[in-house]
């Protein structure tokens, strides 16, 4: 091999790998400011995601047929996880809304689901939503957006190989945010993932215990998102 | 080729191993002729007094129990990542003895040393006779007809009194059988109530931690009453409908409470509930977001 060629393969390397890492920018939490307690003008819109159906994650380092095996050994499981509901998580808004209402500002309930991926992507700017929001504003006629977005709900078991190296934890993971519609800045912006794991046998024929610690997880995660608008 | 060896010897364990799954807890049973029969017949009750009538619930700290998780994760996981199978087995032995299995070995050590204030306390009682009579009082206040003569039914109770983690009240768990002449169950549930405070000063005060006869006893019978308060409205009570399932929450002593089941009719102080094992549970705290007697009604009508 030619130094030039040596030379050419060796940036394109290099060039991969800075795609590859520099693409995972993350928006670090945006505590709730004064900001927002003290403008009671504006309408807050309260809305959520379209919440994932509970799914059984199997993670670790596993091949298609450790994949496939685990996959088989936890079906029951697995088919018990997709029933849990999620229903909690769909009535947060209201709760919310009835919070900030009390407190006199003036809010409301955005009922559809947002689908985050109907809005325009732009580019990374810390304090600032990745998404542009702004039609919303005229959509709802409101002036900022109080949004849950769930990332996953339901169950998570690590495997190395075909070996359980955990037993199962039930998990509710999103992030929560105030974004000014006017510019899309985040005025409020926190990352949740509650992950609790069963008090007692998890592996009763009914699942008993995993699937009071999912509510109890998604109830975490209520709370996470209800506190700061109790203050 | 080690690996697979490794692999193929593992795989049939693995699938036995993954097939046993532990027994559910009994789950509470009625018999479509419980309520007639108790109508028709009447009941006796007889108190049977577990040896250890007192208990405490462990306690484990759920910071140092994310601690041995994630370690004992993390020492699995590597274990497995450089010492294949075979590693995962010497970790596996030593997760055992170590992490998340010494801390619950530990924590019943201090249950135990918990609840020998009240377990002396009562020694003083003779709670054979005393909880048989009060028993007896309650499931008479609550409405149960009383057995006489030859034929009649039997209700079998087994109370404990569990200590709650701040040790500033005790639930009482009841395992309670109806049972026909025949001796055969018509009704089995496991109906737990919640005390109310037993510090001497009150909810909100920290005293030096001593206990009052007079004030465990009364707030113990206040307990009996409600545990036979709710055995006569669940006997009486049909199945709760599927759709009504729905997460139940509450604070108690100060611990956020979350289980998964079907709110009841709730009645005076006390709010209820029935868990997914079927169990009866009774709390003198409201729910939060609970449902009104109106809505109750409605979902237990479809």
């Amino acid at each position: 091999m030619t130094f030039h060629a040596f030379r050419t393969w060796a940036a394109l390397t290099l060039l991969a790998c800075l795609t590859l890492t520099g693409c995972a920018h993350v928006q670090p939490p945006v505590p709730l400011d004064k900001q927002f307690w003290d403008a009671k003008e504006p309408t807050i819109g309260v809305a959520i995601t379209v919440v994932p159906a509970p799914v059984l994650a199997l993670t670790g380092q596993q091949g298609m047929l450790d994949y496939a095996i685990n996959r088989g050994v936890n079906s029951k499981l697995s088919d018990n996880v997709e029933k849990w509901q999620v229903r909690d998580l769909n009535t947060l808004p209201d709760v919310i809304v009835a919070k900030l209402q009390a407190k006199g500002y003036k809010v409301k309930r955005i009922n559809e689901p947002v689908d985050l991926n109907a809005y325009k992507e732009t580019s990374f700017r810390e304090g600032y939503v990745g998404r542009d929001l702004t039609p919303v504003k005229g959509a709802y006629g409101v002036d900022r957006l109080l949004l849950v977005n769930v990332f996953a709900t339901g169950a998570t078991r690590s495997y190395y190989g075909f070996v359980p190296t955990s037993v199962p934890m039930a998990q509710v993971s999103g992030q929560g945010m105030v974004v000014d519609l006017a510019d899309n800045k985040l005025l409020w912006f926190k990352p949740f993932t509650a992950v609790q794991a069963a008090q007692g046998e998890w592996d009763e024929p009914t699942y008993t215990n995993l699937s009071n610690a999912f509510y109890q997880a998604m109830d975490n995660s209520r709370q996470q998102m209800i506190t700061p608008f109790e203050q | 080729m080690k690996r697979s060896i490794l692999g193929a010897c593992a795989l049939p364990l693995l699938m036995l191993a993954g097939c046993a799954q532990k027994p559910a807890p009994e789950t509470g049973f009625k018999s479509q002729s419980a309520a007639s029969y108790v109508q028709a017949h009447g009941l006796k009750v007889d108190m049977q007094l577990p040896q250890a009538f007192v208990g405490a619930s462990t306690v484990i700290d759920a910071k140092a129990a994310q601690e041995a998780a994630e370690s004992s994760h993390n020492l699995v996981a590597s274990s497995g990542n450089t010492a294949g199978l075979a590693g995962l087995l010497v970790a596996s032995l030593i997760n055992t003895q170590m992490g998340s299995g010494s801390l619950q070995r530990d924590a019943e050590k201090v249950a135990l040393k918990d609840s020998r204030p009240m377990a002396d306390l009562l020694a003083g009682v003779p709670l054979q006779e005393r909880l048989q009579q009060r028993y007896q009082q309650a499931s008479h206040s609550a409405g149960l007809k009383q057995g006489e003569g030859q034929v009649t039914g039997r209700l079998v109770i087994e109370p404990k009194l569990m200590l709650t983690p701040d040790r500033g009240s005790f639930v009482l768990i009841n395992q309670v059988q109806v049972q026909d002449i025949a001796g055969m169950a018509l009704y089995r549930m496991r109906i737990e109530v919640a005390s109310q405070p037993i510090r001497r000063c009150g909810k909100q005060c920290i005293d030096d931690g001593s206990l009052d006869l007079a004030k465990v006893t009364a707030v113990l019978d206040e307990c009996i009453d409600e545990s036979m308060r709710v055995l006569a409205t669940d006997l009486m009570l049909p199945a709760p409908p599927e759709a009504a399932q729905e997460t139940l929450r509450y604070v108690l002593d100060g611990q956020r409470v979350v289980e998964r089941g079907y709110q009841l009719a709730n009645n005076g102080n006390y709010w209820r509930y029935r868990n997914l094992y079927g169990a009866v549970k009774s709390v003198p705290v409201p729910f939060e977001d609970a449902l009104t007697q109106a809505q109750l009604q409605k979902v237990y009508a479809h």
